[in-house]
């Protein structure tokens, strides 16, 4: 026997001591209520199993059987202003919180009257104050946010998390843990002990010790169990009236045991030690009991009639009104001649996004408090006027996002920042799985408008890690529109109408762009803003119609700007630059006038070649526009080199835009 | 050669001029683009007729409206050639020039701001450009057309079509000639507009489309009008003493969007389902942005309902070549209608006959004592209306009953012809 066997034995004797204490019938009758609708919660959970053996119903369950007090014991002690964030194993929360049994059964039937309208199903279910999803810990620093929220809103309503003890392998638990501590977020993380993940035993998942982690992070730690009726209501009304009372993060472990399979048939756990605790569970006992037993019939009539009459409903919910998105799809082909205050693009950025501060938003991000003021002085001066919604953070890219994410669900406006874009790929569960989810795996019952706005871009020998143009992987996330900035066009409007979106937004800055001043057009080259505030700008020379249509975004719009006469004059081509502000979805209409003239399109983009914006933009533009001879240009695809000159080499240059103008053109 | 702002569709008058690819003075190939302008429904190139230099018959801006059919610029072998007596060829206003990089003298090509390396080659080898361009590449060198090939691309499929209707020439009479020198004396406007009430009360109707409408009714009405009793309205005033008559009947329907006022043609109607069936296609389509190049044919007449609004009066406009045209609006007992006429093809009494005759044609549908009058009730040999049977003074529409079922038939098929 392997000595990580002999550990998860030594902790199940242990629990099993705990679990054969047993409750004194004074307790059991105080707790009558709480055992009702506990039944009420194992009933609803085996006619699921049931109809999932049966195949009435598809996907997966990861039922609560043997757990269904902690939800209970949590839930008697919250207020209706008080926030629970759950995981895959949510019923018996939802119950416990809701009592919308009959929701949860709708929900899985896949029924339109469900939770979430037959679309979030087992996992992801949605009622007022208590959301679930499916993956694990990400909703933690999302929970985070919802409590530090109504704190600094002085608002009632503290935030529950519930995971399980396997969640603690996760890597946002702990940044959730670390800013619910530094920020001081009433949070309250409810870690369900049952001792498995899936099929790990505990002592293969979980390393140490739950308290020391909690202890470690300043939390504070209670602990209780499900056997010890009244301990287990005492000490979770106790935590909860710590973390409301004092304003500040706790954890409580429950220890408990799981009587069914982690989700349907997947249970390789020793047989008889689930039998052992089987005869240990409240509910069993009680099964038999005649004070209980006519109840526990009635509980399960009921429940059981009311899964036969959903059986033969089919009102699902229409596809073609769940399906649209909140992107903004509708452009203007309006166009109107640009004008640029003299700023720089820092202090451009530096007004815009102060009149979404001004306006009650709220701003996150590592180091971005003054007097530093952010890395590259985007939020200078921000948390000098508004203290209480500036938060500079702890190096926690996901964490951070899931808290901006969080004060967006209580009901305020946030933007995070992501110091480097390089950096975003620490931040994408948070942004695939909640921000971009939200809307529509919840049946459209909210919408989540958090901002992410970071810079791309090298050319500042910044190095590998540093440098990249990471939008490919930020383009098509479902619900998720991306914004490119630039000094061409003051950012003003277009942040501004970002703030009006419903959608998560991703706006994509560029380092290099920063210090230079906004484009202040010459006379020779014509310059204008189709469509408004999403607008693209488009640069083409007086008294002439181009040969060649460009298309680029951001810094690299700018420097095609610039440098227009030197391209013209090496590439003998008279080209038109057309620089999109809406990377995605795309405004197609805005290149129409263009291409009509031309005919001839060379994207071009600092990322790296194949399967990016650029090779994005080219294919819908084929389709639209058929006949069009188009070709891309971007960085090489390998990792940009710190040394300034293999960078030059490196990535996109003017160079390598001047002949692909100068071929197609010629062509 | 001069060069006009061409007619692209029935509707539009004017054009917005959106793009200026030659400037005056520069040489330019044949079927090269001048300008580019954009009516209510397409982007439009206008290119050049010939080869040769151009010249700016009027300032013309970016942005600016220019009436169809104007001559905007004259193509010819040289300056002289342009026959422009204005003594003034005001042209687009030029920006300031920077000083050329290439080895170019300064008199020459004082128009070209930027030469790129590869004309700077040219140039300084002696070759002269075909043509003079603001940002002067080697392909202004180049005999062949300049590239890009400019691709014509249309919002929408709608052309117009350019047939005309045929017509025979009427001479009008002497008197006809007086009265229209007299009526010229004091104004150039020689249109009048009579009204007519008609008192009905609501319509019933299978087509819940003209519930509250008599546009069908009319359009219907007035049609036969002109085919049989006044064929003399169904013409236009053509100049120098000639009216022109049209060999058909084609009647057009007014639509009007916020930014676009359309006529709409129906052709093919014998019945007043017909009429109803070409109606709703034909809204339909206008309400999709879908009108097709058959629905916007020539047409000899037109009506505009403003019977939906809140309007009693209007004052209609004839459009293009008719000799008059309908307005409908709502009164307080019925309908208004609005005619107006031109002087010059038919008299005010005449008119007046047209619109009273047609007035009691309409009555008709809408008989006393709610009974619904079927406007399908016609002769089945020769499709007389019951409404017609009776002008000819006979009481009705004889019921047969044979061995194919029970129909309708006049008494001039009843007894023979």
């Amino acid at each position: 026997m392997t000595q990580l066997n002999e550990i998860q034995n030594s902790l199940i004797a242990q629990l099993h001591r705990v679990a054969s204490k047993k409750s004194s019938p004074d307790i059991i009758e105080k707790y009558r209520k709480h055992i009702l609708q506990a039944w009420r919660i194992r009933v609803v959970e085996e006619s699921l199993l049931s109809l999932f053996a049966e195949s009435k119903v598809s996907g997966t369950v990861h039922t609560c059987i043997g757990q269904e007090l902690t939800g209970l014991a949590i839930s008697d002690a919250l207020s209706v202003h008080d926030w629970i964030t759950s995981n895959h194993r949510c019923h018996g929360h939802y119950i416990a919180r809701t009592g919308d049994w009959k929701g949860l059964v709708d929900e899985l039937l896949g029924l339109e009257s469900g939770v979430s309208k037959g679309i979030g199903s087992s996992q992801h279910l949605f009622n007022k104050n208590f959301i679930s999803n499916g993956t694990q810990g990400s909703l933690l620093p999302v929970a985070t946010g919802v409590a530090l929220y109504n704190k600094l809103k002085n608002k009632p309503g503290i935030s529950v998390s519930f995971i399980g003890e396997g969640t603690l392998g996760e890597g946002v638990v702990y940044e959730a843990f670390n800013l619910a501590s530094i920020l001081s977020s009433p949070q309250l993380i409810v870690c369900e002990n049952n001792y498995y993940s899936q099929s790990t035993p505990q002592s293969q998942g979980v390393s140490g010790s739950i308290e020391l982690r909690a202890k470690a992070f300043g939390l504070e730690y209670f602990e209780t169990n499900t056997w010890d009726l009244d301990h287990l209501f005492t000490t979770c009304r106790t935590a909860v009236q710590y973390v409301s009372e004092q304003s500040k993060p706790a954890l409580i472990k429950i220890d408990t045991y799981r009587l069914k399979a982690h989700s349907k048939g997947d249970d390789d756990r020793d047989k008889e030690e689930v039998e052992r605790f089987e005869r240990l569970d409240l509910l069993n006992i009680l099964r038999n009991n005649l004070d209980f037993e006519g109840q526990f019939k009635t509980i399960s009539a009921e429940v059981q009639d009311y899964v036969t009459s959903r059986l033969s409903n089919t009102d699902v919910l229409n596809y073609g009104t769940y399906n649209a998105d909140q992107l903004p799809r509708k452009y203007s082909n309006k166009t109107a001649p640009l004008k640029n205050p003299k700023l720089s693009m820092v202090k451009a950025l530096n007004k815009a996004y102060g009149e979404s501060l001004t306006n009650g938003a709220f701003f996150i991000g590592e180091d971005i408090a003054d007097p530093y003021g952010g890395a590259y002085k985007i939020t200078k001066g921000f948390s000098d006027k508004y203290p209480d919604r500036v938060l500079s953070t702890s190096i926690s890219e996901a964490g951070l996002t899931g808290v901006a994410i969080g004060i967006d669900l209580a009901g305020g406006k946030c933007f995070a920042e992501i110091m480097f874009g390089d950096f975003v790929v620490n931040a994408m569960d948070q942004l695939i799985n909640n921000a971009s989810k939200f809307h529509h795996m919840y049946g459209k019952q909210f919408s989540c408008s958090v901002v992410i706005r970071t810079p791309m871009g090298g050319r500042r020998g910044y190095g590998p890690t540093h440098s990249q143009s990471l939008e490919k992987f930020l383009l098509g996330i479902d619900n998720t529109a991306v914004v490119s900035v630039s000094s061409l066009v003051d950012p003003k409007a277009v942040i501004a109408a970002v703030s009006d979106l419903k959608c998560p937004t991703i706006v994509i800055e560029n380092k290099t762009d920063y210090s230079t001043f906004l484009f202040q057009p010459k006379k020779e080259l014509n310059v204008e803003l189709i469509g408004g505030a999403f607008g693209s700008v488009k640069i083409k020379p007086t008294l002439v119609s181009p040969e060649v249509t460009v298309i680029a975004h951001g810094y690299l719009a700018r420097l095609l700007a610039d440098n227009y006469e030197e391209i013209f004059q090496k590439s003998d081509t008279v080209f038109e630059i057309i620089a999109p502000q809406l990377l995605h979805p795309l405004p197609l209409n805005h290149f129409e006038r263009s291409l009509v003239k031309s005919n001839k399109v060379v994207v071009v983009e600092e990322s790296t070649a194949e399967y990016g914006w650029a090779d994005g933009v080219v294919s819908k533009l084929v389709q639209n526009f058929p006949g069009i001879s188009a070709i891309t240009v971007s960085s090489d695809p390998v990792s940009i080199p710190s040394n300034k000159a293999l960078e030059a080499e490196n990535l996109i240059s003017l160079h390598d835009i001047i002949v692909a103008i100068k071929n197609l053109g010629a062509s | 050669m001069e060069v006009r702002i061409p007619r692209e569709n029935a509707n539009d008058d004017q054009v917005l001029i959106v793009d200026i690819h030659r400037s005056s003075g520069d040489i330019v190939e044949t079927g090269e683009i001048l300008i580019s302008f954009e009516t209510s429904k397409a982007i439009v190139d206008v290119p050049s007729p010939c080869a040769g230099t151009i010249t700016y018959e009027k300032t013309i801006h970016k942005d600016n409206m220019i009436a169809v059919d104007e001559v905007f610029c004259v193509v010819g072998e040289s300056m002289e050639d342009c026959g422009n007596n204005s003594g003034s060829l005001i042209t687009i206003p030029m920006p300031d020039s920077k000083p050329l990089n290439s080895g170019l003298a300064s008199d020459e090509l004082s128009d070209v701001f930027m030469v790129s390396e590869e004309a700077s080659r040219l140039l300084k080898q002696g070759v002269k450009p075909k043509r003079n361009s603001k940002w002067l590449t080697s392909k202004d060198f180049l005999d062949a057309e300049k590239a890009p090939q400019y691709v014509h691309r249309e919002r929408q499929e709608v052309k117009a079509v350019e047939s005309e209707l045929s017509s025979v020439t009427k001479l009008i009479s002497n008197r006809k000639k007086l009265e229209i020198a007299a009526l010229n004396k004091n104004s150039t406007y020689l249109n009048s507009t009579i009204g007519i009430n008609l008192e009905v009360e609501k319509r019933r109707v299978s087509n819940l489309v003209f519930d509250g409408m008599i546009l069908d009714l009319i359009v219907y009405e007035a049609s036969n009008l002109l085919r049989k009793l006044y064929q003399d309205l169904n013409s236009y005033y053509r100049g120098d003493g000639e009216v022109g008559l049209y060999d058909q009947v084609v009647p057009g329907v007014a639509f009007d969007s916020v930014s676009n006022l359309t006529v709409v043609s129906l052709t093919s109607i014998q019945t007043l389902n017909d009429v109803q069936s070409a109606l709703c296609a034909v809204i339909s389509r206008f309400d999709e942005n879908s009108l097709k190049s058959t629905d916007l044919l020539p047409t000899t007449f037109t009506v505009s309902d403003l019977s939906s609004s809140d309007v009693d009066f209007v004052l209609p406009l004839i459009n293009g070549h008719q000799a008059f045209i309908l307005g409908i609006t709502k009164s307080i007992n019925g309908f208004h209608i609005y005619g107006t006429f031109d002087h010059r093809v038919s008299e005010g009494k005449r008119f007046s006959s047209f619109l009273a005759e047609l007035k009691r044609r309409i009555e008709l549908y809408f008989s006393i004592g709610g009974n619904s009058f079927s406007p399908e009730k016609e002769c089945f040999f020769c499709s007389k209306t019951l409404s017609e049977e009776k002008t000819m003074g006979n009481r009705g529409l004889i019921k047969l009953d044979d061995e194919s079922g029970e129909k309708l038939i006049c008494r001039t098929c009843f007894e023979g012809w």
